[in-house]
């Protein structure tokens, strides 16, 4: 173990010891044990790159900057210590040359070290700096071919013209020829129109819909396929979930510390998620939807007030308590979602890969720096008269319930406050910082013995900031009043104290204890009055300034008119931290406009702030260590030469318009290649959110362009870019290497290209998440067709049958399930999923009443149930889960099987009866531990109506259709 | 010895570090001091041109090999195969448990110089205990007899002592952003043992400190709300068929792969289609074996006696169960040690606690052969104050402070009978050989057989590993 531990140290320093001379092991031990730290400590401040400057010159931070010194001479010559600078100054023998500078003079000690290095060479460990920097602003960089023009290319000349329908086909297959590869044949129909509802639906094919296809022999059968899928609600459902992976969409701000400042869940994101899907409905061009995600609210020509919505692709990302991450989780997502470019790494330093100088950052981050979120958003859209009364009764209520515990905290802390002010008060005067040692624990132990309350002790801190009730108790010493001043005294307490000379702290707090008792009836009627006051003609007058004074103490009571949630809010974050999570309604308001269907949807927008401000470059990302103002302009490497800086407002419009550009070179690249992401398995680059330096070649880069081309000639229609695609021949290529006897050419090309990126076969894909469980709910018939509206549970009993993209995101605690089934993590972009296998995803088919259900509504539906022979059964019971009908061999095990377990049914059920009367009871008890989730703290999740699934054990025939459910096929897109 | 490198030295910690906490927690001064530093050796591995293709996770787009849990070797060869890690969450302090300060009792009711009211000296009384004499609080009797197995880190420190954050540190090496935890990083690097049971498993705490975050979800921790009185089928979820009796649901699983045979026998061979139907299996197996690993009834009476048959004693017998079946990584929530108030009693029995069942724990694993191939891990999120809590009280208690902490680990090729560093006089603050969580986090790894800096993984345009930029391996308490 010992020689792991040296071996370990050896690797992390060898590197740097290998940039140092040969010194010997005792002169690097002294460098880094003794010199290191004061160099590090006193003169990187003001000496080293890292701090970013250089006074007089001067670099420090390694051997070769101290040697070649600053502006005056070199500061470290070794061995030769009247000739080192460094150490002229440290002494300060020369009153114009001392460092550090007055008051931090280094002690007789460090002078020693330093002297005594010097002489014996000025060894050194550090690695040598700037000259291994990584810079991606280099004419490298520059020339990457992701920031050159778009080009049409023309369309190749290839050897086999006649497999060709597209020009898609004519690029394929001129690589497939270069390498002397052949396309595979076509795949049969039933995989074909499997494969291209699940790519654009997310859906799976109903039984009626195969046999459509199946029986139709025209030679368009394919492109209506094509069309109708591409005009279905579900297109925009599947369609819009990708791009809110990109946009990292959530539903919950993921800020769990912010201890109710602001709600943890954003009411009204869906507006946003709904808007997506219904721009990929409508083939909204690409490019307006880009302006309108950025700037909608700065369109003349917007027609359609949901449009509004699109600006939550500026605000549904993460909140913390730092304005600076905010801004940095908008640039990242505007720059990886639009552009696939990696800007946020520009933040500290220039990019170190591509050509993205801090300069760029900052020039965004003062656009982000200019925009607000208007307190009050938008209404996009209505709640029926109805729903919106029912829904306003509720709020109304909740409202209520909150001003009730407003008042009944704020006044039984007053009450207990003047009920026992004169202990509190000695308290207070004891425990005083200023007080002795002594004085503090007798406080502490009064405190104790007297039981007071201990919120109320807290509040009672703000004795310190009314000097006008008590300032005789700040001001008092024994016999005099010092400093007081009388004038600045509440009226009634300067005349309880008038001409009185206390001589002891317990005679000043019990004036105190009269004074207070004195006003407890005045008390009552003007804490009442204020929690009846509805309006501000209300009869708060009658109580004199004086008395009301010191009825609101400690805590000062608002009337109810001035009472919006939002003023509780703040108002309460100032009260003792008891206090503020005593009672409230805030995370049940929160998920009433969260759930309820009367709430009206609203957009969250952002706006300009009136004075739009530049920001300065933050010097390696330092707030306080700013650099040059930058004005607010788009990327340097997209602009064409020098960036012009932006002139409207915080610039997001014009903004837009950069990104949303013909000339700019990576926004049309990038959508397409994540449109071929999505229907091949693999983009031509790889990683969908970065085409800078860092990522591979595309597979087919002239293609990437001739697609990019056309989606811009198009109007940047993504409709047509898929149609376009998909009556490729590539596109229908079989997944199968068994077809015509292929099995040895298969073997033979999955050696040439293993990754299958020549796409000489199609792709065998896994469902995601929302494909997997979208698709059980299709086969079950319960999926819900709803376009739109607000969040559901996906993962607990009662179970939705709403659509997966309906289901409620939590940023700050993504649900087992979704995890555990790769769902795109929503802290950052992420517009490609991970494929895990785990035994979870098995756990989650073989077991959950989900699953299990599923398994059981395949049989009770008509086709089936009224199938008049177990052939019908079968073949219906294959089309619902796989879309095909079953093989000679697949009959025969179904047989087998079916057989099997007939006979044994009766044992079977026998076996399960105890099970399943266990599992009710348990299921009931789920079912209310969830009900009394609603008292939640604002960070659980919400919660589904409906009723639980019926525990009891499948049939012989259920079994059946539930082992399909968990076979590879049903799991997989062929 | 290698120079203590400060942590704090890049742009980097102090722009995920610094928002917001600054006048909180450091003043001015301590601020500078913490930050004077250059980052020369600490850069990216990548800077210097070490491959990251060689290292274990480099980054990757396809599946690691043999699968993602597929067990691997570490970097370097190394005793420890498993870790147990019991989180003290709520912050012990360090003065009553692993740190005596006679000088702060001398003062005790009296102010001392740099800190607001009273010292509190501790209650406890602290011995030399075992072969090696370190001092052991009373409060720890049972540990006391294992004490030469166990390495204690006295100068621990962390950034910000409050609990959401310096605990979210604690487990992934991270203030603010969601980074994946320890036993992600440690199921990512080592795979696991046992394929039938989940590689990292948590007995409560919070969703941050299992979480995979930006590794692939196979390595997130699957939490078991175990107690000792819990019905087995709700350890984990979906564990339980409540529908379909075992052998019929082995019968419809056997079915399941003749399916899957049909349909790979037209397809290229897909090493995914393969780890699904392995998982298929495992997830057939978990369902007896994970219920079976929380089942303490089959431990003898005398292990159970051994453990205590306590909540806690229940948890750590478990936690010895899972390891012994192959898990790599169980966490265990031993909370809460906030005491703000009334310590002299409720630290004593909070320790009381954990006291007996992980004495046991060690000889357990000791007297099974089990102590060297498993890492123990004892520890909170930050340390307490050395004087009364503020508002003062007949019955005082600490309040947080992240100066100075302890943990302690055991087993694993952990040199034990150590301590490690040393805080100031009255323990208010460590001083020499100061330990930073980052600090702490490397040493595990290295006890795991990784060069922490090189088992990274690439994420949004760049390599990260679980210990940032930062990090130092504590080679003294390395056996």
């Amino acid at each position: 173990m010992r020689t792991t531990a040296l071996f370990l140290s050896g690797a992390l320093f060898a590197v740097a010891a290998s940039a140092a001379e040969d010194f010997t092991p005792e002169q690097k031990d002294f460098f880094d044990k003794k010199i290191k730290p004061i160099l590090t400590d006193k003169c990187y401040k003001c000496h080293s790159n890292d701090a970013g400057k250089s006074k007089g010159g001067l670099l420090l931070d390694s051997r070769e900057a101290s040697l070649k010194g600053g502006d005056t001479g070199a500061a470290v010559v070794p061995g030769n210590v009247e000739k080192s600078l460094l150490i002229t100054a440290v002494t300060y023998k020369d009153k114009d040359l001392q460092m550090p500078p007055k008051g931090e003079k280094l002690s007789d000690a460090e002078i020693a070290d330093l002297t005594q290095w010097v002489k014996d060479g000025a060894a050194d460990t550090r690695a040598a700096v700037a000259k291994g920097k990584l810079s991606g602003l280099t004419d490298k960089a520059r020339q990457h071919w992701a920031y050159q023009p778009v080009v049409k290319p023309a369309i190749p000349n290839i050897k086999n013209r006649a497999w060709c329908v597209t020009p898609v086909d004519a690029f394929i297959l001129q690589k497939l020829e270069e390498k002397n590869m052949v396309p595979s044949p076509p795949a049969d129909k039933e995989m074909l129109l499997r494969r291209a509802s699940f790519d654009l639906t997310g859906l799976p094919p109903t039984p009626k819909e195969i046999v459509d296809f199946t029986s139709d022999n025209s030679p368009y059968a394919f492109v209506k396929v094509v069309d109708r899928l591409l005009a279905s609600p579900h297109y925009g459902e599947r369609w819009g979930r990708f791009w809110l992976d990109s946009a990292r969409y959530s539903d919950t701000t993921g800020d769990r510390l912010n201890n109710r400042n602001t709600d943890y869940r954003f009411p009204y994101a869906w507006t946003y998620r709904d808007y997506v899907v219904r721009a990929f409905n409508e083939d909204k061009p690409y490019d307006r939807f880009i302006v309108e995600q950025l700037a909608a609210d700065k369109l003349t020509d917007l027609k359609d007030q949901r449009d509004l919505a699109a600006l939550g692709f500026i605000s549904v990302g993460k909140r913390g308590n730092n304005v600076n991450d905010l801004i940095d989780d908008r640039i990242d997502t505007v720059s990886k979602g639009f552009l696939a470019m990696t800007v946020a790494c520009a933040r500290c330093h220039d990019h170190m890969f591509d050509p993205i100088p801090t300069k760029d950052y900052y020039a965004l981050h003062g656009v982000f720096a200019s925009i607000d979120e208007p307190k009050d958003k938008p209404v996009i859209s209505q709640a029926g008269a109805e729903a919106a009364a029912a829904f306003q009764k509720k709020m109304d209520a909740l409202e209520q319930a909150n001003r009730d515990n407003y008042y009944k905290l704020g006044v039984e802390n007053n009450a207990d406050f003047r009920k026992n002010a004169a202990t509190y008060l000695k308290v207070w005067y004891l425990t005083r910082p200023s007080m002795s040692a002594e004085d503090q624990k007798k406080g502490g132990d009064i405190r104790a013995e007297a039981k007071l309350d201990r919120e109320v002790t807290r509040s009672v801190n703000r004795v310190g900031r009314e000097e006008a009730i008590f300032g005789p108790l700040r001001n008092f010493s024994p016999g005099k009043w010092g400093a007081l001043n009388w004038d600045k005294l509440n009226p009634v307490v300067a005349a309880a104290f008038k001409g009185l000379t206390p001589q002891n702290v317990d005679e000043v707090v019990a004036v105190y204890a009269k004074i207070f008792n004195g006003i407890s009836a005045k008390a009552d009627a003007l804490q009442k009055a204020l929690a009846a006051a509805k309006d501000s003609q209300g009869a708060l007058a009658a109580i004199n300034p004086a008395d009301a004074q010191l009825i609101q103490f400690p805590l000062t009571l608002s009337p109810a008119y001035e009472l919006t949630t939002e003023q509780i809010r703040k108002e309460v974050d100032n009260w003792p931290l008891g206090l503020r999570n005593r009672g409230w309604a805030f995370n049940k308001i929160n998920n009433l406009l969260l759930t309820d269907s009367g709430n009206d949807a609203r957009a969250m927008v952002v706006e300009d702030k009136p004075t739009p401000t530049n920001s300065p470059v933050f010097i390696r990302g330092l707030v306080e260590n700013k650099g040059d103002v930058v004005p607010r302009h788009f990327l340097e490497i997209l602009s064409g030469g020098k960036p012009t800086p932006f002139k409207l407002g915080s610039g997001r419009l014009e903004l837009a318009q950069a990104i949303a550009s013909k000339n700019n070179p990576l926004t049309a690249r990038v959508i397409v290649n994540r449109v071929w992401l999505h229907h091949f398995g693999e983009g031509f680059v790889r990683t969908p959110d970065d085409l800078g330096t860092q990522a591979e070649k595309p597979s087919h880069p002239e293609l990437l362009d001739y697609l990019s081309s056309y989606l811009m000639e198009q109007g940047w229609s993504l409709k047509k870019l898929h149609r376009l695609i998909m009556l490729s021949k590539v596109y229908q290529e079989t997944s199968s290497i068994s077809d015509n006897g292929r099995t040895t050419t298969a073997t033979e090309y999955a050696n040439i290209d293993p990754d299958n990126r020549l796409l000489w076969r199609a792709n065998v894909r896994r469902l995601d998440f929302e494909a997997m469980r979208d698709s059980l709910l299709v086969m079950a018939k319960n999926l819900d067709e709803t376009v739109g509206g607000q969040p559901v549970n996906l993962t607990d009993e009662p179970y939705s049958y709403r659509r997966t993209i309906y289901g409620y995101v939590d940023r700050g605690n993504l649900p087992e399930l979704m995890s555990h089934f790769d769902f795109s993590n929503p802290e950052a972009p992420n517009s490609k999923r991970t494929t895990t296998v785990v035994p979870q995803q098995a756990l989650f088919l073989m077991n959950s009443p989900m699953a299990i259900d599923v398994a059981r509504h395949i049989l009770t539906q008509p086709v089936i149930a009224q199938a008049k022979t177990n052939n019908d059964r079968i073949i219906g019971i294959y089309r619902i889960v796989l879309g095909r009908t079953p093989s000679a061999d697949e009959f025969r095990i179904a047989y087998s099987f079916l057989g099997e377990e007939l006979r044994l049914q009766d044992k079977v059920a026998a076996e399960a009866k105890d099970m399943t009367e266990k599992a009710e009871k348990k299921a009931e008890e789920r079912a209310k531990r969830n009900g009394n989730m609603a008292d939640n703290n604002g960070f659980a999740a919400i919660q589904n109506e409906g009723a639980t699934i019926e525990r009891k054990p499948l049939t012989a025939w259920e079994t059946y259709a539930h082992a399909l459910l968990l076979s590879n096929e049903a799991a997989y897109v062929n | 010895m290698t120079p203590a490198i400060n942590h704090t030295a890049t742009e980097k910690f102090r722009r995920e570090h610094s928002p917001s906490t600054d006048d909180i927690i450091f003043t001015r001064r301590d601020f500078l001091t913490r930050t004077g530093m250059g980052f020369g050796a600490l850069s990216l591995a990548g800077l210097f041109g070490i491959d990251l293709g060689q290292a274990v996770g480099a980054p990757t787009a396809g599946p690691l090999a043999g699968g993602p849990l597929a067990p691997r070797k570490p970097h370097f060869p190394v005793k420890a195969k498993a870790v147990i890690h019991i989180f003290a969450s709520g912050g012990p302090s360090q003065v009553d448990t692993w740190d005596p300060k006679p000088e702060l009792t001398q003062y005790t009711d009296k102010t001392i110089p740099g800190h607001d009211g009273l010292a509190f000296g501790s209650p406890f009384e602290f011995t030399k205990s075992g072969k090696s004499g370190v001092e052991v609080s009373s409060v720890f009797p049972q540990l006391g007899t294992v004490i030469d197995e166990m390495a204690v880190i006295r100068s621990l420190w962390t950034d910000i002592p409050a609990h959401e954050v310096a605990q979210r540190f604690m487990h992934t090496g991270s203030l603010q952003l969601p980074k994946p935890s320890m036993g992600s990083w440690v199921v990512y690097g080592l795979g696991t043992e046992n394929q039938n049971m989940p590689g990292f498993i948590t007995i409560g705490g919070a969703p941050e400190w299992r979480q995979a975050s930006f590794l692939p979800g196979v390595y997130q921790g699957c939490n078991v709300n175990y107690n000792s009185k819990m019905d087995l089928d709700d350890v984990i979820m979906n564990i339980k068929n409540q529908f379909t009796p075992m052998d019929r649901q082995r019968r419809e699983l056997d079915l399941v792969h003749k399916l899957n045979a049909i349909h790979a026998d037209k397809l290229q061979k897909d090493a995914q289609l393969e780890a699904r139907i392995e998982s298929f299996e495992m997830a057939f197996k978990m369902q007896t074996e994970a219920t079976d690993a929380f089942d303490i009834t089959k431990e003898s009476d005398a292990t159970r006696d051994l453990y205590g048959r306590t909540d806690m004693g229940s948890k750590l017998l478990v936690a010895r169960r899972l390891v012994e079946r192959g898990v790599r990584f169980v966490q265990v929530d031993a909370g809460s040690w906030d005491h703000h108030g009334d310590l002299a009693v409720v630290l004593k029995n909070k320790a009381g606690e954990v006291d007996g069942p992980a004495a046991a724990l060690i000889k357990d694993l000791k007297q099974k052969g089990m102590l060297d191939s498993t890492l123990i891990i004892w520890g909170g999120e930050f340390g307490r104050t050395v004087t009364r809590d503020r508002n003062g009280s007949a019955k005082p208690g600490r309040d947080h402070n992240g100066r100075a902490m302890v943990a302690w680990m055991a087993g694993g090729g952990v040199k034990g009978g150590t301590t490690y560093g040393s805080t100031d006089e009255f323990g208010a603050r460590a001083v020499e050989n100061k330990v930073h969580i980052h600090d702490l986090h490397a040493t595990v790894m290295a006890l795991l057989g990784f060069d922490h800096t090189k088992l990274t993984y690439r994420y949004n345009g760049r390599d990260f590993r679980f210990t940032d930029n930062f990090g130092n391996v504590v080679k003294d308490i390395i056996a």
